[in-house]
């Protein structure tokens, strides 16, 4: 009876690892960016092109058909042991060993193999003797092979070998964390060799029945499960090296007996361990030139803390060390991770702006100090002059003529100038130095504004200025504050309007804008300041310009002063002007709890 | 007629004699010592109405001079002005002293200070 087609319970493992390989290959060609995975896909590809064919061979009745598909196997065969090496090499991130050249020259021979297998009826290359072998259960292929074959199935062997041998060697090398991940990888490198061994040492029931396709379909399984369930390619271990190798921190891992399970190249380099010397080492042992680091991370489990690493003969540098409980998958604590983080230059900066700020503190004490120290040996050769000039003017020394009064008038009115500037200079040296307080007390606003308006009446009227003077109704009665500051800040701005004003009027006025606030307006119809000159005024040393300070006398301090003092009093100073339209200086202030309200 | 006896403290020559005229011109019958040890020594022989003290002394300080004046029994009718210009030191002592003026004083400021403090006899006195 001539049947063309035979069913084999084999077929259907067969069948389904095709399907799962198929599928792998599928699901990594999706993620073909990441490394890997490509030759991973490739690898599934030449597995299910074999069992394909395979399938087709068992299936097969005729010699014939048997042959044929027995050939067609061979475009995977020869193959797969390609794939599988540089699937290893990429997958344990030593690509760098396969150049393109290497790659070439590793695919000649599977070419070659392919080449025979389909002339092996001239030379017996490859198969010797081909025979339908019908004693077991179903028909199979016996094959006596030819010299090529043994050399294709020896340089397979040493690449499966090769390919298996870096998995092992990464499981090895892996840290304790991510064994499950490499152990399930470790059982796909192993699996093919099972099989073939079993194959090739006739240990199976069926003799003739190649087990390989199987184990390899195992091994895409349980590479896939790692693919899938474990996330390999996204976690293990490529993508972790390639950050964490690279990065600049320094990263170790601890397993809960404090061995050093990883530590990378940016750690050792830290510790001038070397990852041979390092790793299975306790961190104890690793670390005993850091007694320091040992103390700070013996016991932590979580934390961060700021260590200092240095050897003698070395610049120490600083390290923020973060270290952070590990846990499996059932929240059990396996380890810790360590992270250095190399701060020494943020450290340097942060030392080298203390200082700086340090030293403009220094300068600034100084600088006041000696300001202090001026204006106070200033004020005594001061008093001599104002005291000889004021007896002087009283007549104690004789009478004096017209203008020998006159001159003494004016020693008495610059000697007053002097001291007034040497008052500002102080005060000024005072305030930078922090040591003005200010003496706050109820006072009646009436009272203020009277004295205020006694000192300079007679001023503006030499000047030919009308002074005016009002305090609104709502400003209560009496307010809180310190009144010798707040006539200084009056005095001055009043001073500075009739100073500056050629013509016109003064007025100077108390009112209350806000319930929480009263103010104090001094407005003139003096020249007015320029915009651009307005944000510079409360600097101090500054004037309007240079030729307003040559006409009206003063240093530019009061205004620099005024505003300090009033921002010491909780309040601000605001300007309103502009050039012929007169200036408006309003300061204003808190109304205190205890101020009283006229009512 | 019995002129109000006052004694100025001030090691600035030229100031102490300003200062003394300055209280000659109010009436008073004055003396001058310019170092803080013969203040000392003076105040235990003499009974002065009013005191010009200036802080900054040789040998003993002014700060010192107030103290003792303060503590002394015999001298608490002595009115004690501060002169200075040493404006942290005269905040402090503000309120042991009588009054407190920051050097450069004014003439005019002097001596109607001391006029207040010491007011004279009523017996009209002579023109200023």
């Amino acid at each position: 009876m001539e049947r063309s087609w035979q069913y084999t319970p084999y077929m259907l493992p067969l069948l389904l690892s095709f399907t799962i390989v198929v599928i792998l290959a599928g699901q990594s060609w999706r993620r073909r960016s990441t490394p890997g995975a490509m030759s991973f896909a490739l690898l599934m590809l030449t597995i299910a092109e074999w069992s394909f064919g395979y399938v087709l061979e068992l299936g097969s009745v005729d010699l014939a058909a048997k042959i044929f598909w027995g050939k067609v196997q061979y475009v995977g065969i020869a193959l797969i042991p390609v794939a599988w090496l540089v699937f290893a090499l990429q997958f344990t991130n030593q690509e760098k060993r396969l150049t393109a050249r290497k790659l070439i020259l590793l695919t000649i021979l599977p070419l070659i193999t392919m080449l025979l297998i389909w002339t092996t009826e001239t030379h017996g290359l490859m198969w010797r003797e081909v025979r339908l072998d019908s004693s077991g259960p179903f028909t199979t292929l016996d094959i006596r092979y030819g010299s090529w074959f043994w050399v294709h199935a020896t340089f397979s062997y040493l690449l499966l070998l090769l390919g298996s041998f870096y998995l092992v060697s990464l499981w090895l090398r892996s840290p304790h964390l991510y064994r499950l991940q490499s152990g399930a990888l470790l059982l796909g490198a192993v699996a093919p060799w099972i099989g073939n061994g079993l194959y090739i040492f006739r240990l199976l029931p069926v003799p003739n029945l190649d087990w390989t396709p199987f184990t390899f379909a195992i091994s895409g399984v349980t590479m896939g499960l790692s693919l899938f369930r474990f996330r390999l390619f996204d976690i293990v271990p490529v993508a972790r090296r390639a950050i964490v190798d690279n990065m600049s921190d320094g990263v170790i891992v601890l397993d809960l007996q404090n061995r050093i399970v990883d530590i990378n190249p940016a750690a050792q380099h830290i510790l001038h361990a070397s990852n041979a010397r390092a790793i299975g080492q306790t961190g104890t042992q690793a670390l005993s030139h850091w007694p320091q680091l040992i103390n700070h991370y013996r016991t932590i489990i979580e934390g961060r803390a700021e260590v200092v690493l240095g050897r003698p003969g070395e610049a120490p540098r600083y390290f923020d060390m973060r270290v952070s409980p590990l846990y499996d998958r059932r929240q059990n604590l396996s380890g810790r991770l360590i992270v250095l983080r190399d701060i020494t230059e943020i450290k340097q900066t942060e030392q080298a702006l203390a200082e700086a700020h340090e030293q403009a503190l220094e300068a600034s004490r100084l600088k006041s100090e000696l300001l202090a120290r001026v204006s106070h040996e200033l004020r005594t050769p001061l008093g001599v002059v104002m005291g000889f000039a004021e007896l002087l003017e009283m007549g104690i020394y004789g009478d004096l003529n017209a203008e020998q009064a006159e001159t003494t008038s004016q020693i008495i009115e610059n000697t007053q100038y002097l001291s007034n500037l040497v008052d500002e200079l102080l005060d000024q040296a005072r305030l930078e130095a922090g040591k003005i307080d200010l003496d706050i007390a109820p006072f009646k606003a009436v009272e203020l504004m009277a004295e205020v308006q006694s000192k300079m009446e007679m001023l503006a009227r030499t000047k030919g200025l009308i002074f005016t003077s009002h305090i609104a109704p709502d400003v209560p009665e009496t307010l809180l504050g310190d009144r010798y500051r707040l006539r200084q800040v009056l005095s001055n701005l009043v001073n500075n309007a009739i100073k500056f004003t050629a013509a016109g009027k003064v007025h100077l006025c108390f009112y209350r804008p806000s319930p929480t606030e009263w103010a104090i307006k001094v407005a003139d119809t003096g020249p007015g300041i320029p915009l651009e000159a307005q944000e510079h005024i409360f600097e101090p040393f500054r004037q309007v310009d240079g030729s307003v300070t040559r006409k009206h006398s003063g240093v530019g301090i009061g205004l620099s002063l005024v505003k300090q003092l009033i921002t010491l009093m909780g309040g601000r100073i605001t300007l309103e002007s502009a050039p012929g339209k007169g200036s408006t200086f309003t300061v204003w202030l808190p109304l205190s709890s205890s101020s009283t309200d006229p009512h | 007629m019995n002129r109000p006896l006052a004694l100025v403290i001030e090691d600035e020559e030229d100031l102490a004699a300003i200062f003394s005229r300055v209280l000659d011109m109010g009436q008073f019958e004055c003396k001058a010592v310019r170092d803080g040890y013969v203040a000392l020594e003076q105040l235990a022989t003499i009974l002065p109405d009013l005191v010009l003290l200036d802080l900054h002394l040789p040998h003993v300080s002014g700060v010192d001079i107030l103290h003792q004046i303060r503590a002394s029994e015999r001298l608490n009718h002595t009115r004690v002005v501060i002169i200075t210009a040493d404006l942290v030191k005269a905040e402090t002592l503000a309120t042991m002293a009588d009054a407190v003026l920051i050097k450069p004083i004014r003439i005019k400021q002097l001596l109607e200070t001391v006029m207040h403090l010491c007011p004279p006899d009523p017996a009209p006195s002579k023109e200023l």
